[in-house]
C-alpha cells in the first residue's frame, strides 16, 4: 500500500492512495494518475510491483523523461520519501507500511559512480521556453535590462571593384559564395585565354572573405601571388584572374 | 575532387529504441543525419519520414530554376540554388511530419532534428535544425559549421551567457527549433568552398554528449579517416555509458587521382 502526494509548484493538488499495482501515470484519462500538462506523455510512466512489497518506477518511453529525486530514470526502485518528477509535477511516494517493514535503498546504490548526468533532449512550447529562460536569468541575477541588451555584432561587408578586363563596376559581395570565371552564369565575368568557366569562388565566412581556386588552367592571383587552394582577402588586395583585375575592399560595421 | 563517405548508427546502451536515422546519397550529393523524438517509437517515425521527404524532394528537383515559384516558398539570394533547394526540402519535411503527428494519437508531439549537407564540385551547402551538428576539420583546425537550436545557444547569441557557461547549462538539451512541431521552423544555413583533405563530420548529440570537441578532433586527425574512425568513436561513446543513440557520417574530400 502506498500513497502519492501530487504537487505542482509547491501546491498540493491531490493525495491518492493505492492498494494494488500497476499504477499508471500520464496525460490520458485512462491513467490512474492523470496529469493534464503538455510536457506529459499520454502514457508516461508506471509503478509496478515485481515482487510483493517491492515497488519499481518505470518510464514508458516518454517524450520528456521521468525523474526520481532529480535523476533521470528508466527503471528504478521506489522508496519511502522519494519524489517522482514528471514535467513540472511532483509526486511524493509515501510507503504506508510501518517503518520497520519498509525496505530502504541499498548503500551500494548510492555509492555507484555518477554516470554522465544526461538529461534527455526536451521540447517545450515557446511560453515554457521563455519561462525557463527567465527563471534561469533570475537565478543568475541577470536583470531584464541586461538581458535585453544584445551583444555587439560585427558585420563584414566586402566588394570587388573591376578595374581592368571587364565592365568597370563595383560588385557587392553579399552572397556566401560569389563565383568568378568565364561562364555566363558566374557572378563576376572574367576574361582571358586559360580562365575556367568557374575559375574561382569568394566565400564569405564569419571570419572574413576567402578566395578559392576552383578550376581551369589559370589560378587566381592575389597581389601577384598565385592562390594554391584558398587565401583570406584583406582590404585593398588586388585580385587577378586571367585578364581581369579587381580590387577587394572590406569594411566592418558594428551594430 | 573525389568525395568519400562513411556512416554508422548505434542504439547506445541506455535506450530501447534507435530513433536516429541517416542517409548518404549514392551520387554523394546529399548527406543527412536526423535525431527523432517522441514516445513509443514515434521518434523513429519522425526521423525516417523527415529523411525520406528531404532526400526525395532534393533529388526530384535538382534541375529546378532559381526562384521557381512552384517549388520555392521563399528564396534567399545570399545563397546558391542548391542551398535554397535543401532549405525548401527541410520546410516540406517539417510540414509532412507535423501532418503525420496529427493523424495518430500515438504520434502527437513527435519531432526530429536534421543536419544536412548538399555536396557540389567545389562547394558544400549546409542546413541544420536542432542540435545535430556538422563539423569541418581543415589544416589542423576544427570548426562547428552548424548552429545548435537550443535555449542555451540562444542565450549565448543574446549575450546572456558565455559559450563556456552554455556547455554546462541545463538549457543545452532544450531545443528551440525542431521539425514536425510547428508550421514554421527556424533553420541555420551556411555555404563553404571545399578543398582536398577537408573532412566533415555530421552527427547527432549522442556523440557530443559524451565526447569533448578536443577528443573528437583527436579521433578524426590521428590517422586517415574511414569506417574505423566511426567505430572507434561509437565504441568510446558506449564505453562512457552510451546514454543516447549515436549516428555519425564522415565526408572526406581528396584530390583527383589520389
Amino acid at each position: 500500500m502506498f500513497r502519492l502526494i501530487l504537487r505542482f509548484q509547491d501546491t498540493v493538488l491531490d493525495e491518492l492512495t493505492f492498494e494494488g499495482t500497476p499504477v499508471t501515470i500520464g496525460r490520458r484519462d485512462s491513467n490512474d494518475v492523470v496529469i493534464d500538462n503538455m510536457a506529459v506523455s499520454g502514457g508516461h510512466a508506471v509503478i509496478q510491483e515485481p515482487d510483493p512489497g517491492t515497488y519499481v518506477l518505470v518510464d514508458q518511453d516518454s517524450l520528456n523523461g521521468t525523474f526520481l529525486n532529480d535523476k533521470k530514470v528508466i527503471r528504478e526502485n521506489l522508496f519511502h520519501g522519494d519524489v517522482i518528477i514528471i514535467g513540472k509535477h511532483q509526486m511524493e511516494f509515501v510507503d504506508l507500511r510501518p517503518e520497520e517493514l519498509r525496505p530502504t535503498r541499498e548503500v551500494e546504490e548510492e555509492s555507484r559512480p555518477p554516470g554522465p548526468q544526461f538529461r534527455e533532449t526536451v521540447i517545450l512550447d515557446t511560453q515554457e521556453q521563455e519561462e525557463l529562460m527567465a527563471k534561469q536569468e533570475r537565478d543568475k541575477g541577470i536583470s531584464p535590462e541586461d538581458a535585453a541588451a544584445k551583444p555587439r555584432k560585427v558585420e563584414l561587408f566586402g566588394s570587388l571593384t573591376v578595374v581592368a578586363g571587364g565592365t568597370p563596376e563595383i560588385i557587392d559581395l553579399t552572397k556566401r559564395l560569389t563565383t568568378l570565371g568565364k561562364g555566363n552564369d558566374t557572378d563576376v565575368k572574367c576574361s582571358g585565354l586559360l580562365v575556367g568557366k568557374n575559375a574561382a569562388v569568394i566565400n564569405k565566412r564569419p571570419t572574413g572573405f576567402f578566395i578559392a581556386y576552383a578550376e581551369g588552367m589559370k589560378r587566381p592571383e592575389v597581389n601577384g601571388e598565385t592562390v594554391q587552394t584558398q587565401r583570406q582577402l584583406h582590404d585593398g588586395d588586388e585580385i587577378t584572374i586571367g585578364n581581369t583585375r579587381m580590387t577587394f575592399n572590406q569594411r566592418e560595421e558594428i551594430s | 575532387m573525389i568525395v568519400e563517405t562513411w556512416a554508422q548508427t548505434d542504439i547506445g546502451i541506455q535506450r530501447q529504441v534507435n530513433e536516429d536515422c541517416h542517409y548518404v546519397d549514392p551520387d554523394k550529393e546529399l548527406v543527412l543525419v536526423l535525431d527523432g523524438m517522441g514516445g513509443h517509437k514515434a521518434g523513429e517515425v519522425a526521423s525516417t519520414l523527415a529523411m525520406e521527404t528531404i532526400s526525395l524532394f532534393y533529388k526530384e528537383h535538382s534541375s529546378v530554376h532559381p526562384r521557381d515559384p512552384e517549388v520555392f516558398e521563399s528564396y534567399d539570394d545570399h545563397f546558391t540554388l542548391h542551398a535554397n533547394l535543401l532549405r525548401q526540402a527541410v520546410f516540406v519535411a517539417n510540414r509532412v511530419v507535423l501532418e503525420k503527428s496529427r493523424d495518430d494519437d500515438a504520434l502527437v508531439g513527435m519531432g526530429s532534428t536534421v543536419a544536412a549537407m548538399a555536396i557540389r564540385d567545389y562547394t558544400v551547402s549546409t542546413v541544420n535544425v536542432g542540435d545535430s551538428r556538422i563539423y569541418l576539420f581543415r589544416d589542423g583546425t576544427m570548426e562547428q559549421v552548424s548552429r545548435d537550436h537550443t535555449l542555451a545557444e540562444d542565450q549565448v547569441e543574446r549575450g546572456i551567457i558565455s559559450r563556456d557557461e552554455a556547455g554546462e547549462s541545463q538549457l543545452r538539451h532544450i531545443l528551440s527549433s525542431v521539425l514536425g512541431v510547428d508550421t514554421r521552423v527556424r533553420v541555420h544555413m551556411d555555404e563553404l568552398s571545399v578543398f582536398p583533405e577537408d573532412v566533415f563530420l555530421v552527427c547527432t548529440d549522442g556523440l557530443t554528449a559524451v565526447l569533448s570537441d578536443e577528443e573528437i578532433h583527436e579521433e578524426i586527425t590521428k590517422e586517415a579517416v574511414g569506417l574505423d574512425t566511426l567505430t572507434r568513436m561509437i565504441d568510446e561513446a558506449n564505453a562512457r555509458g552510451g546514454p543516447d543513440n549515436t549516428t555519425l557520417a564522415l565526408v572526406a574530400f581528396k584530390k583527383n587521382g589520389s
